[in-house]
């Protein structure tokens, strides 16, 4: 590993523990660690969508196809946010955007979220796995149908649905911290490797610091 | 320190044990075994069944947030798709970073061992905005859509590209999505409309959502986050980040189990010392 | 532009892009098909549009910010700087490697690490907000912890059934319920896009209804 490469992954492992630091309290360090990535993420995502513009907005305009001129005006109208007074002009591009993600979502939303889902729920009453699907899919829904006051049998049967929603969410909870551990075993074991974990006893000796300066003064 | 006095525990304490848990099996290993479940079983089958010559569209639809998640599933399932006749094209719809991760993963891995070409047997598309619009049209007319690479190499000199007009010429379509929505765009978007197999995996987040849709066979199994790569790398036998990661991730389990068992005892100590105070009034 | 114009143009243009993506869907009318086919690849680089719009907001913001002299201006000094740095590393097709370097070895790993600290969050939500008060607490408990313990590969070795009961929680009982919350999350959105392109719902467009009370 040549120099730079060890002075970039420093800078890194510099950037990532100040970032963990959040544990144990905010501090200038995480804020200016999240004000480097957010800066990066920002100035990369504008090139990239540049890029895109150039590619599939201005290359076809240049190849004869004319009416990618729309594309290119309604993408600058986006901009009309700035303009004092025309703001108004954002909501063109915009309904475009929403008009499009509307019909392709209902177009086939039906299919693949509605009918393939209640066909699969529809099985034969010939075990009790599938006989609690059934009541699990539909008392999940009927609670969800707010329009009608619940009472009587309505609040049973939503109870019920209630109880499978929670079983539901207790499972999703599981796996989302199975998930995200993934991430902090990512980045420990980054810490833990060369060059960046020589500055581990130094980010420990701040804390320690720290911890001893706030005794102190309270 | 009383069972009670627990309920009030800084939470830096739990950061604390869950750093520690994470740290000692990276320095020391623990080897635990893996079970691989039916569901990595499927994912398997469907990536095997790609018949000779065949199709894979390959949609890193992840980010960096998740790179630690996902990047060990995609290099092993990459991996394996390079073992096999097949031909690979990548396309990101998820974010810019898309194609930067499959690049990664490309560069880790190594063509050349398994005497692949780019731009023959593998292509990195690149990002393209726009979502489900995007997709769509991917899907309708490939050509129409995709003008270069990742590279900027336009696609009339990359002979992978002549066999892919639409999503009609694709055998599976492999998405390792960190957004909820990202299957549900190629279930509505391709195989709705050509009937394609889909399969993939994602962040451990949305895996239970995602279950419906296994269940109703429309997804062929789906890999949840470093557990689902663990898995894989198991069932093909290319034992790589994923497993690594596992001893940590039975720690770390254990650590979150515990608190949960303390938190509740913590809370009865606290409403059976409440219940004998007002007993005594 | 009138008042009027300004609200209804948008609400026009939802409907009709909408009815243009969903009837060539069903009904086979080969010009109108490809009229739809060309909008949605025109959308493509309006998209592309919003991406540099976010970037360019989040310059614009910090640049007010550090003109202002506003709380944590200098914070912002070195957002513009990363920003300007990386706008002209990714352009500049000769830099492509310091890009590369720069950006998975520094922005990717640090962007990584805030998204880790959820679930360093997430293990401290669990241990103060997990009480097993009430049924719905205990079974949300209960299917957390038995599935915690399955998905650990420790679990399975101390308590090899825990993986049978796990899958059986994941494909009947979870299965069930967010089958439920998926179906009606679709209708929902059913309903709401139907809302939108009849302009009953204009929230989606940037309009924003403020209803006074009124004074009695």
């Amino acid at each position: 590993m040549n120099l730079s490469e060890t002075l970039v992954l420093l800078i890194a492992g510099a950037l990532v523990l100040m970032v963990l630091s959040f544990l144990y309290r905010q501090s200038r360090w995480f804020t200016f660690a999240e004000h480097v990535v957010v800066g990066g993420l920002a100035g990369q995502g504008t090139a990239i969508g540049l890029r895109n513009v150039y590619y599939q907005g201005i290359v076809p305009l240049t190849t004869g196809q004319w009416w990618y001129i729309l594309a290119i005006i309604g993408g600058l109208l986006l901009f009309a946010k700035y303009a004092r007074g025309q703001s108004w002009l954002v909501r063109l591009p915009t309904a475009l955007l929403v008009g499009c993600g509307i019909g392709l979502n209902m177009r086939a939303g039906i299919e693949t979220q509605i009918t393939a889902q209640l066909i699969d729920t529809l099985r034969p009453l010939t075990s009790i796995n599938n006989i609690l699907i059934i009541i699990g899919v539909c008392s999940g829904m009927l609670y969800f149908f707010f329009s009608a006051e619940e009472k009587g049998a309505m609040k049973s049967i939503g109870k019920i649905g209630r109880y499978f929603l929670m079983v539901a969410f207790g499972s999703s909870f599981a796996y989302a911290v199975l998930g995200r551990t993934s991430l902090v075993i990512s980045r420990v074991t980054d810490v833990l490797s060369y060059p960046t974990y020589y500055l581990v006893p130094i980010a420990i000796a701040i804390i320690i610091y720290d911890i001893y300066t706030s005794r102190k003064t309270t | 320190m009383s069972l009670k006095s627990l309920e009030k525990l800084d939470p830096r304490w739990i950061f604390l044990a869950f750093l520690i848990a994470v740290s000692i099996p990276i320095i020391q290993p623990l080897g635990l075994p893996i079970k691989i479940s039916d569901n990595t079983r499927r994912v398997y089958q469907a990536v095997e069944d790609v018949p000779d010559g065949g199709l894979v569209v390959l949609t890193p639809d992840f980010s960096y947030d998740n790179r630690g998640e996902l990047l060990p599933m995609l290099e092993t399932i990459f991996e394996h798709l390079l073992t096999k006749d097949v031909k690979v094209v990548s396309v990101g719809f998820y974010g810019a970073a898309s194609p930067m991760l499959m690049e990664e993963a490309m560069k880790a891995i190594g063509l050349e061992r398994y005497g692949k070409e780019y731009g023959v047997d593998f292509v990195n598309l690149g990002f393209i905005a726009g979502d489900e619009p995007a997709i769509t049209s991917f899907g309708e007319d490939t050509q129409a859509l995709v003008k270069v690479d990742y590279y900027g190499t336009p696609i009339s000199q990359l002979s992978i590209m002549d066999s892919l007009n639409n999503a009609g010429d694709i055998d599976l379509e492999i998405s390792l999505s960190a957004g909820m929505n990202y299957p549900e765009l190629y279930l509505r978007q391709w195989q709705t409309t050509f009937g394609i197999k889909v399969t993939g995996g994602c962040v451990g987040l949305i895996y239970a959502p995602l279950l419906p849709y296994m269940e109703s066979g429309q997804l062929e199994g789906y890999l949840p986050s470093l557990r689902g790569a663990a898995e894989y790398e198991l069932v093909s036998n290319r034992p790589g980040a994923a497993i690594i990661g596992m001893d940590s991730q039975s720690l770390v389990h254990i650590v979150v189990i515990v608190a949960i068992i303390i938190s509740n005892l913590s809370m009865l100590a606290g409403s059976k010392e409440k219940e004998a105070e007002e007993a005594t009034i | 532009m009138s008042n009027f114009a300004q609200r209804e143009i948008p609400v026009i243009i939802v409907l009709v892009t909408g009815l243009l993506m969903i009837v060539p869907f069903f009904i086979n009318i080969p010009i109108l098909a490809d009229v739809s086919a060309e909008v949605r690849r025109l959308i493509v680089p309006i998209a592309a549009f919003a991406l540099v719009l976010g970037g360019v907001d989040v310059s614009i913001r910090h640049i007010n910010k550090v003109r202002r002299k506003s709380s944590g201006y200098q914070f912002s000094f070195v957002l513009l700087g990363t920003y300007i740095f990386f706008l002209i590393v990714t352009s500049m097709p000769g830099l492509v490697d310091i890009y590369t370097t720069a950006y998975i070895t520094v922005i990717g790993r640090v962007n990584e690490t805030v998204f880790s600290l959820i679930a360093l969050f997430m293990a401290s939500m669990a241990y103060r907000a997990f009480k097993m008060r009430t049924i719905e607490t205990l079974l949300f408990g209960s299917s957390c912890l038995l599935v915690l313990i399955a998905n650990a590969p420790i679990g399975e070795v101390l308590w090899p059934g825990s993986v049978g009961i796990r899958d059986w929680i994941m494909s009947v009982l979870n299965m069930a319920g967010m089958r439920a919350v998926g179906i009606g999350v679709a209708l929902g959105i059913f309903a709401y896009g139907i809302r939108t392109m009849l302009g009953y719902e204009r929230i989606a467009l940037g309009e924003v209804v403020i209803r006074r009370k009124s004074r009695e």
